[in-house]
């Protein structure tokens, strides 16, 4: 597959941002017009070619960032269905800002804000995620409605914040108040979650994988099930992450509690069972 | 032509464009999903009064279901987009949603959408849960045995209905065994269903009656107990005809359905009392699929 990549030369002591690098703004640009394309970097506005090599095909949809660091903010902003960016490294703030398409891959970390206000497409991060992942956007009412953000590692705190659809999982432990506010979608969470989880929630669904999990005082317990709608979450997620087969295959039988019945609502905290 | 000495007739079956969708409905186990089945295609044997014409394609095993549960597919054809929702949403709803573990899923993956759990949902009364994974949605509807899990769309296609042919036989016993016979091997076929009971019909039509209220009336031209008295297209020595009635997702599985049934059919041979094959037609005049019997069988 053709690809355009930027190879970033030095490491900028602030942020850099990179919301104008998308596969669809680049295209069928000439290498010398890629490279006077102008981003923010603190107060000054640089050139891309500043900071990056860019060599490769400038018809592609796919875009590879290599040696990337936690000061490239935004990310993948905007990204649309049909083009890629595959990330070598860290990336900073507001990863996949508003991304409304596509497949952003990162090999690192993600900061905070990952997927704020995110509409459609794939986030895959390897390694850990920052606080408010699939958050609402600035001046948003609600997170993210679409899409998934998948991470590796651990998410940081209030995950899924006012999420209204989509879903965002976790191979390693989430921070606290997962889930809060949640008017719908789905959060799995394989490893340990923090306190307040589902906090505030109206709707949706927060599956956590370990049975040593508690759900908040204001969750009813309405039972154990099996629940029909579980393999096809699993199924879902092996399709992602094919690494996580063997832990979710452990998931079956679940107790479902219900709320937060603090502000009248029926989102669900689904926790493992022991096999 | 001849197969096994049974004369095949120089003619062909006369079919028409249908709309069609498949289901799939999985359950706690193998029984249960066939009940739902059983009961979603229940009177569904004829478009001329049932809405629909629906059968169940094969089972599925755990791999071939969209949740891992024991499945059945199912196959329904209407003449509209229109007959074909209404037929679902009163069909699953009255037939999969009520029975016992049961689930219904989209079985065909591309055309218009047509509504599933979009309009089942309201069952739930506004407990219903929606799950959006991928591009697909789901419906969790809360019922007493826990949830029934709907996919909020299945996809309609454009399909043929009406493929057919006749087994001329000495008698009844034996046009009855080379029909099971050939609906047996017809079942392996992929993307056909066979409505009629048993996949058998004994009561062939023709288009109108003498009585004005009437669509259709016995085809009076293949009944044995009128040969002599009527126009008889039937050669002396018949003593009864089944037909078998084919509707699929595309006119090529036609083919291969009556390939496979009609020498399944004379796998019995004119020893065993099987004397021909004939097709059912309106002269070719009113369906645009035709299917020819010996270009089929050669």
């Amino acid at each position: 597959m053709s690809r355009l990549t930027l190879t970033l030369k030095a490491h900028p002591d602030f942020a850099l941002d990179m919301s104008a690098v998308t596969p669809a703004a680049l295209l069928d640009k000439r290498l010398p017009q890629i490279r006077a394309i102008k981003l923010q970097h603190g107060r000054r506005r640089v050139a891309l070619g500043d900071w990056f090599e860019v060599e490769g095909d400038t018809k592609a949809t796919a875009l590879v960032i290599e040696a990337s660091q936690a000061s490239l903010h935004r990310v993948g902003a905007g990204l649309t269905a049909g083009t890629s960016i595959e990330v070598h490294g860290d990336c900073g703030l507001e990863t996949g800002l508003r991304m409304r398409g596509g497949v952003l891959r990162i090999s690192g970390h993600a900061g905070d804000g990952t997927g704020l206000g995110m509409r459609g497409g794939l986030i895959d991060i390897a390694g850990d995620c920052g606080d408010f992942a699939g958050g609402p956007a600035p001046g948003d009412v609600t997170g993210m409605k679409n899409g998934a953000i998948v991470v590796g590692g651990h998410l940081g705190a209030r995950a899924g914040e006012r999420m209204r659809r989509g879903l965002i999982a976790a191979g390693g432990n989430a921070g606290a108040y997962c889930g809060s506010q949640m008017v719908a979608g789905s959060i799995v969470v394989l490893g340990e979650c923090g306190e307040g989880v589902g906090s505030g929630m109206r709707r949706g669904s927060i599956v956590l994988a370990r049975p040593s999990s508690v759900a908040g005082r204001n969750f009813v317990l309405t039972g154990e099930f099996e629940l029909a709608f579980l393999p096809l979450l699993i199924s879902y997620l092996r399709e992602l992450k094919p690494e996580w087969a063997a832990r979710l295959n452990k998931l079956g039988r679940v107790s479902r509690w219900v709320g937060d019945a603090g502000n009248g609502g029926f989102g669900e905290i689904l926790i493992a069972r022991r096999r | 032509m001849k197969i096994n000495g049974v004369f095949i007739e120089d003619t062909f079956a006369e079919a028409f464009p249908m709309k069609a969708t498949r289901l799939i409905i999985t359950a706690y186990n193998s029984t249960w999903a066939n009940h739902a089945a059983n009961a979603l295609t229940g009177f569904a044997t004829s478009v001329i009064a049932c809405g629909c014409e629906a059968s169940i394609e094969r089972q599925l095993t755990r791999q071939e279901t969209p949740d891992g549960r024991p499945g059945v597919s199912v196959l329904l054809f209407a003449m509209s987009n229109k007959e074909l929702t209404k037929q679902l949403q009163n069909r699953v709803g009255q037939c999969v949603l009520t029975s016992p573990t049961s689930a219904c899923f989209g079985g065909i993956e591309t055309g218009d959408p047509l509504p599933l759990g979009k309009t089942l949902r309201y069952f739930g009364d506004g407990y219903q849960i929606s799950k959006k994974l991928g591009a697909k949605r789901y419906w969790r509807v809360p019922v007493m045995d826990g949830e029934f899990l709907c996919e909020e769309s299945t996809r309609v296609t454009k399909a043929v209905g009406g493929g057919n042919f006749l087994i001329l036989a000495e008698n009844q016993a034996q046009a009855l065994k080379a029909s099971e016979l050939a609906i047996t091997a017809m079942r392996k076929v992929r993307d056909v269903i066979m409505p009629f009971p048993g996949g058998v019909v004994r009561s062939g039509s023709k288009v109108g009656s003498r009585y004005k209220t009437l669509p259709a009336s016995t085809n009076h031209r293949y009944c044995p107990t009128l040969n002599g008295v009527v126009d008889s297209a039937l050669p002396a020595g018949v003593g009864a005809v089944l037909e078998i009635v084919i509707d699929g997702l595309t006119a090529p599985a036609i083919d291969e359905a009556t390939r496979v049934g009609i020498r399944a059919a004379c796998g019995l041979g004119r020893k065993g009392g099987i004397m021909a094959i004939s097709a059912g037609n309106y002269g070719g005049n009113l369906g645009p699929f035709h299917f020819k019997l010996r270009q089929i069988l050669k």
